[in-house]
């Protein structure tokens, strides 16, 4: 157990290394989520799991470690596909829960 | 592009009831059904999705227990549908769309521009007779052929480009504008002689260029030569040792007549309008006429006045079709007796303009021997003119060769 833990630890530091030597965005290597804010009224959501609430004034969107939470008015989904979802409406708040 | 391809496999509107919407939508999203333009009503979602994955999605309601209303449907596969009563429109639109596309595949304006000294409707004529005419196909088309063509026929063209923009074939030309003076200064170099092209007796004779053979006074007959383009070069011993060649150049008055001679009769018809007259307009589709009216002709005698046009596609590109009118205007012959003023007022003024044209020409007239006599039926306007004019005409001095050995 203690040596696979050194091994695991050693193997992450020795990914990291390599992606900071060859200078890879992480949100391609770890799909760190990205989200982009344009104005209050659109968001962009890249590398998310799923969508774990979805009114017209709340969006709960689940991440690779956390979630989302998007609150406003008349929010609508504009597209969702496998890697990246568009939603816009009035944004009032975002808060990582 | 990507909403064209939507719109051409069709897309639905749709309304879901569940108890469980974010299972739907993710599990929408794992088998890859695209939903859109998401929207949340109380405890309904509107949303859009592609036909292809509407009819996927049964299995997805059964296990979230969703219930689907389709509220609109758009797109090419519904419109077709709902078109299926109306087949002539929908084929006329298809008819229409396959012309059109035919019809782009042919030439249907030739346009020439930069021609100055060439008129456009000599270089369409020229394209016609190299087989690129108005509706030829694209294809057959070799725009460097043609260029090079045009070049080789029109040696003032200098440049030329051809390409085809649409159905159109657009002709660029640049002319050298300086050709005619180079035409000059090459003959200026040649070796040439000039001989008379008339009979008269020598006036004045300037020579800038060349060995004049005659002299003031001389007589000259039609072919003589005057100014020879051969200098002969003497050394100090009055013998030639070579012979120098120039294009001969000088200005040379001859003294000669002119005979005039002019008869038109004393009775003259004159033609009095009555003042009626007919409009008809017609077209013509070669050779046949039609006529918007009565054909028959509407008087015995008429002067008649047409104005016609051709019909054109584009803007070289004409039509055998004509149209028009003419205007038919009725007279009435008399026979009228011309006076003596009047037999001298014709006689005179012909007798001016004939005088006139020759001063134009640059012709002096020294002296005018022409008399006016009247019979019982004509009048007869006869004489001679004593004139100076100018004269010579250039030989190329191998002509002349040729000439001596004929004899020879």
């Amino acid at each position: 157990m203690f040596g696979a833990g050194i091994l695991k630890k050693s193997k992450k530091s020795f990914s990291d290394s390599m992606v900071n030597a060859l200078q890879i965005p992480s949100d391609l290597v770890y799909k760190e989520p990205v989200i982009t804010i344009l104005g209050t009224h659109e968001i962009f959501i890249e590398n998310y799991k799923w969508i774990l609430e979805y009114k017209n004034d709340y969006l709960l969107v689940q991440l690779k470690n956390n979630r989302i939470a998007v609150e406003g008015n008349d929010l609508y989904i504009s597209y969702y596909t496998k890697e990246e979802m568009k939603v816009t409406g009035r944004i009032c708040q975002i808060s990582y829960i | 592009m990507r909403y064209y391809k939507t719109l051409l496999q069709g897309y639905l509107k749709i309304s879901i009831q569940s108890q469980e919407p974010e299972r739907f939508f993710r599990l929408c999203k794992n088998y890859g059904f695209h939903l859109w333009e998401i929207k949340n009503h109380n405890d309904k979602y509107i949303c859009f999705i592609r036909i292809k994955d509407f009819k996927q999605i049964r299995k997805i309601c059964k296990k979230t227990h969703t219930r689907v209303h389709i509220l609109k449907k758009k797109g090419i596969p519904f419109l077709w549908l709902r078109s299926r009563k109306r087949k002539v429109f929908l084929s006329g639109i298809i008819i229409f769309a396959g012309i059109l596309g035919i019809l782009s595949c042919f030439i249907w304006n030739i346009h020439v521009e930069g021609n100055y000294s060439y008129s456009t409707p000599v270089i369409i004529s020229f394209l016609e007779k190299e087989s690129v005419k108005h509706g030829i196909s694209k294809n057959k088309i070799n725009c460097t052929e043609i260029a090079a063509k045009i070049r080789q026929e029109f040696p003032q063209i200098t440049w030329v480009a051809v390409k085809i923009k649409g159905t159109r074939l657009i002709v660029q030309i640049e002319e050298n504008m300086n050709a005619n003076e180079d035409e000059k200064n090459d003959m200026t170099d040649n070796h040439q002689d000039l001989i008379a092209d008339k009979n008269g007796t020598i006036v004045s004779i300037i020579t800038r260029k060349g060995t004049p053979l005659m002299k003031a006074g001389d007589i000259c007959k039609k072919g003589d030569l005057i100014v020879s383009g051969e200098i002969k070069i003497m050394n100090d011993a009055n013998e030639i040792i070579d012979y120098h060649h120039v294009h001969a150049d000088a200005d040379v008055y001859i003294k000669t007549n002119y005979y005039y001679y002019h008869e038109f009769p004393l009775t003259d018809i004159d033609r009095i309008y009555t003042g009626k007259e007919k409009t008809r307009y017609y077209i013509q589709i070669n050779p046949l006429r039609i006529i918007f009216g009565s054909a028959k002709e509407p008087y015995s005698f008429y002067d008649c006045i047409s104005a016609e046009k051709q019909v054109q596609l584009t803007e070289n590109f004409y039509l055998p079709v004509y149209y028009g009118h003419s205007i038919s205007m009725e007279y009435k012959e008399s026979l009228h007796t011309l006076s003596q003023k009047e037999v001298m007022k014709i006689a005179e003024s012909e007798l001016s303009y004939f005088l006139e044209k020759l001063k134009e020409k640059g012709v002096q007239i020294c002296s005018n021997h022409v008399k006016i006599n009247s019979t019982d039926t004509c009048c007869i306007v006869k004489g001679r003119l004593d004139v100076i004019e100018k004269v010579g005409v250039w030989q190329a001095v191998e002509a002349k060769k040729e000439r001596i050995l004929k004899t020879q």
